[in-house]
Parts: C-alpha cells; sequence; structure tokens
C-alpha cells in the first residue's frame, strides 16, 4: 500500500484493521456455531446395533426344545426385539442350525440379522427356495448368508449370542 | 407524480411516505407477449400447488404428532411393534373424527405428487425453449435450488406417517446417501440421528419438512418469481413496453 499522504494511509489501515477483526470474530463466532450444530446433530453413540437383548422377552427361552424354536430347513424365526425401546425400533434375527439335521447346541447355531446388506430392507426365510429374499431389491442369500442374487454384495450380518441356562441372548454384530 | 395520479387512494398513501412505487414498478412491470402456450402456466400451477401444500401442511401440523413412541406397549406374542403416536395421529386426521381431515390429508398427500411431476415439466420446458441461456442463468440456478428443495420435501414427508412403507422406504433413501464413499457413514448418523432409523429420525426429519424446507422455499420462491419479473418470459423478449421506445431485453432469445 503506496499512499502518500500520511493521513490517508492511517485513515485506509485502521479501516482495515477493524474489518479484520469483525472478520475475524465474525469467523470464531461462526465456527463455533457450525460446530456446535453438527456436535448437537450427531449422535452420541454410533455403535453398531443391536444392544444386547435376551430373547427369552419373546418367549425363545429354551434353544433345547425343538417346540419352542420351530426351524424350518434349520432356520427358525425372525425374532423381532427393540433395539431403542421408547422409540419402537425393532430388529429381526434368524437362529439358525449350521448343520440342518445337527444338534440344538451353540456350536451348531448361528444367529443371523434380518438387515439386508444392500440397503437394509428386512429380508424373508423363504423355506421352499432355501434362501433369504429381500422385498425390496431382489436380493437373495444362500443359507450360509453367502449372496446368490444381487444387488446386494456382501453377506447377511452375523451376531454373537450367549447360551446360558436356556436362554439365548444377542450380543450385536460380529 | 403521473404515477401517483394513476394510483389508488390507499396505495398513494402508503408511496406518499414509502416512495416504494417506483420499485415495485420496476419489480413488477414486464412486458407480456400476446401469445401465450399454455405451457407457460407449469411455473405459476407449480406456485398454485405449493400454496395448496403449505395450507393443508399447516392444518395437518395442528393434529399431527411426530412421536415414534408407541402408544401402547410393546407386544412380544406377536412381536409386531406397536402403533406408535405419529402412526395413529394420522389414522385419527383421516378418520371421521376430524372433519375433512381426510379431505385435507389426501390433498398435501397428491399436491405432493403433483409438485414433483408439475417442477419436473416446468423444468423440461424451460429446457425446451432455452429459458435457461443468457440472461436468465440465475433464474434457472434458482430453479435448479427449487427442484432440490421439492425432492428434499417429498423425502423427509414420505417419512411422517411412520407406517411401514415410510420406514422402509426412508431406510433405503438414507442408505443409499450412507454409501457414499467417504462421507456416506457421517451423511447416514447426520440424517438418522442414530445408528438405525428410529424416533429421532423422525423428529428431525419433521423439524427439517416444517422449518428448515419452507423457509428455504420460500425465499427462493420470491427471488425465482422476481428475477422472472424484472427480466419477462423469454417469449418476450424484444417486445417493447406501450408508451416507451426502447427494447426491454436484448437477449436471450429462444
Amino acid at each position: 500500500m503506496a499512499v502518500s499522504a500520511a493521513g490517508s494511509s492511517r485513515a485506509v489501515s485502521r479501516n482495515r484493521f477493524m474489518l479484520a477483526v469483525l472478520g475475524g470474530v465474525s469467523t470464531v463466532i461462526g465456527v463455533f456455531y457450525v460446530g456446535t450444530i453438527l456436535r448437537y446433530l450427531y449422535p452420541k453413540s454410533s455403535s453398531t446395533p443391536p444392544l444386547p437383548v435376551s430373547l427369552s422377552d419373546q418367549g425363545v427361552t429354551d434353544p433345547g426344545t425343538q417346540a419352542v424354536l420351530p426351524f424350518n430347513n434349520g432356520v427358525a424365526g425372525p425374532f423381532y426385539y427393540p433395539t431403542v425401546p421408547d422409540k419402537s425400533v425393532v430388529v429381526g434375527v434368524f437362529v439358525e442350525k449350521i448343520k440342518a439335521a445337527g444338534p440344538l447346541a451353540a456350536d451348531n447355531l448361528r444367529v443371523v440379522e434380518q438387515t439386508c446388506t444392500h440397503l437394509g430392507c428386512p429380508v424373508a426365510w423363504v423355506a421352499s427356495d432355501n434362501r433369504f429374499e429381500c422385498p425390496c431389491h431382489g436380493s437373495q442369500f444362500n443359507r450360509d448368508l453367502s449372496v446368490s442374487h444381487g444387488p446386494a454384495n456382501s453377506p447377511l450380518y452375523e451376531h454373537d449370542f450367549q447360551l446360558k441356562a436356556g436362554t439365548m441372548t444377542i450380543l450385536g454384530r460380529k | 407524480m403521473a404515477r401517483q395520479a394513476r394510483m389508488n387512494p390507499a396505495m398513494r398513501w402508503v408511496d406518499d411516505r414509502l416512495h416504494i412505487s417506483g420499485v415495485v414498478d420496476a419489480a413488477l412491470s414486464h412486458p407480456v407477449p400476446k401469445r401465450v402456450h399454455p405451457l407457460d402456466y407449469l411455473g405459476e400451477s407449480t406456485l398454485f400447488v405449493f400454496i395448496n401444500q403449505m395450507i393443508t401442511g399447516i392444518l395437518l401440523a395442528m393434529f399431527y404428532n411426530a412421536s415414534a413412541q408407541s402408544a401402547y406397549a410393546f407386544d412380544p406374542a406377536t412381536g409386531k411393534a406397536a402403533p406408535t403416536i405419529a402412526w395413529t395421529s394420522i389414522q385419527h386426521i383421516m378418520s371421521s373424527a376430524v372433519p375433512a381431515g381426510s379431505l385435507i390429508r389426501s390433498m398435501h398427500y397428491w399436491g405432493n405428487y403433483f409438485m414433483v411431476v408439475l417442477v419436473f415439466a416446468h423444468m423440461l420446458r424451460g429446457f425446451y425453449v432455452g429459458a435457461y441461456k443468457y440472461p436468465r442463468e440465475l433464474t434457472w440456478l434458482t430453479g435448479v435450488a427449487l427442484l432440490l428443495v421439492t425432492l428434499g420435501f417429498a423425502f423427509t414427508g414420505y417419512l411422517l406417517p411412520w407406517d411401514q412403507k415410510a420406514y422402509w422406504a426412508t431406510q433405503v433413501g438414507v442408505n443409499i446417501g450412507a454409501s457414499a464413499p467417504i462421507l456416506g457413514p457421517t451423511i447416514g448418523l447426520l440424517l438418522r440421528g442414530g445408528p438405525t432409523l428410529n424416533g429421532d429420525t423422525l423428529t428431525r426429519f419433521f423439524a427439517i419438512h416444517m422449518l428448515v424446507l419452507p423457509a428455504l422455499i420460500v425465499t427462493l420462491i420470491g427471488v425465482h418469481i422476481l428475477l422472472t419479473n424484472i427480466q419477462g418470459v423469454s417469449e418476450a423478449d424484444g417486445l417493447v413496453l406501450e408508451g416507451e421506445e426502447t427494447v426491454i431485453h436484448g437477449g436471450g432469445r429462444k
């Protein structure tokens, strides 16, 4: 800034100084607001659903008994339980026997989330086709959870579980 | 003052104090071609449907209750989610308990389809006649923003009945956004307000549908119409206002 008159030079620099201060303060306030808004909107817990909930609430109390878990070609369910109890969100799981004719023991059982890995619709177990099928976009999954037909491109989610005193407790996605 | 002489007394009273008749004239007076095509009215039709959406939407908000809490407890015997307050409030509006409720709700429901179709038709017509060209680029750009806001209305409004169709359609819609590279998971969490689509998603979408988008769309419609009124419809390029000698618009012919 080459200004010949000293007076006008001071005037310009004071102007610019005030602009810089105002701009700086506004930027700080703006960043504070945007940051706070994003923090407010970003959910606190991003852990994967569902919460560990005992299936005994659903009447699935004794996996040792054929009568309580009505297996169809080795797959039972879906069983529903609320993941966010007050907000009426339920997640469905299938309980599946790894060997369809095998025993009802923890090492022969698998818990499969109903959520399609494509865009999240609930899949259904279609015993006559021996596979899981999604109503939204036609994805199909084999009994071993692998994709047999797109558009999904990854297998269904498996869940960890515990079998204690005849009660199965779902722990969440593996 | 010649302009003031033509005004009615009430307008003259206002203009004496605010001196705005010149501004209003500049914004609202524009040449209109004698022969107009029915398709030139797609924008006005959209505006009409929007006003319908606004009125019926305000009325629906008086009975709608955006809560995903169950009206009564979860029933383990059936394994089904119990009806929620949001869903039952829509059933209430649709029942005979609310006079004309089903009419108001249906007008809002079908108005949405009219709105989206008309917006697209209006856009195609503008594209076909080249109305996006100089000097109307800004009108086109505000139109693009209006298209996105309209689709935002359709997307957020679809969830509000909180039934199976609403829930799973939104699940799919949000997951499409969430499958974007890098930012996808963050977008999903911000839209849903949680790892799953839950009651927080409903109130979030309700707030966007009721507060954010209306403010946006009213502002954008104002700018869109102001620009159109300043520049005239593209068919009118080269027209001369009666009593004036200059051509109003030079370029932008189709």
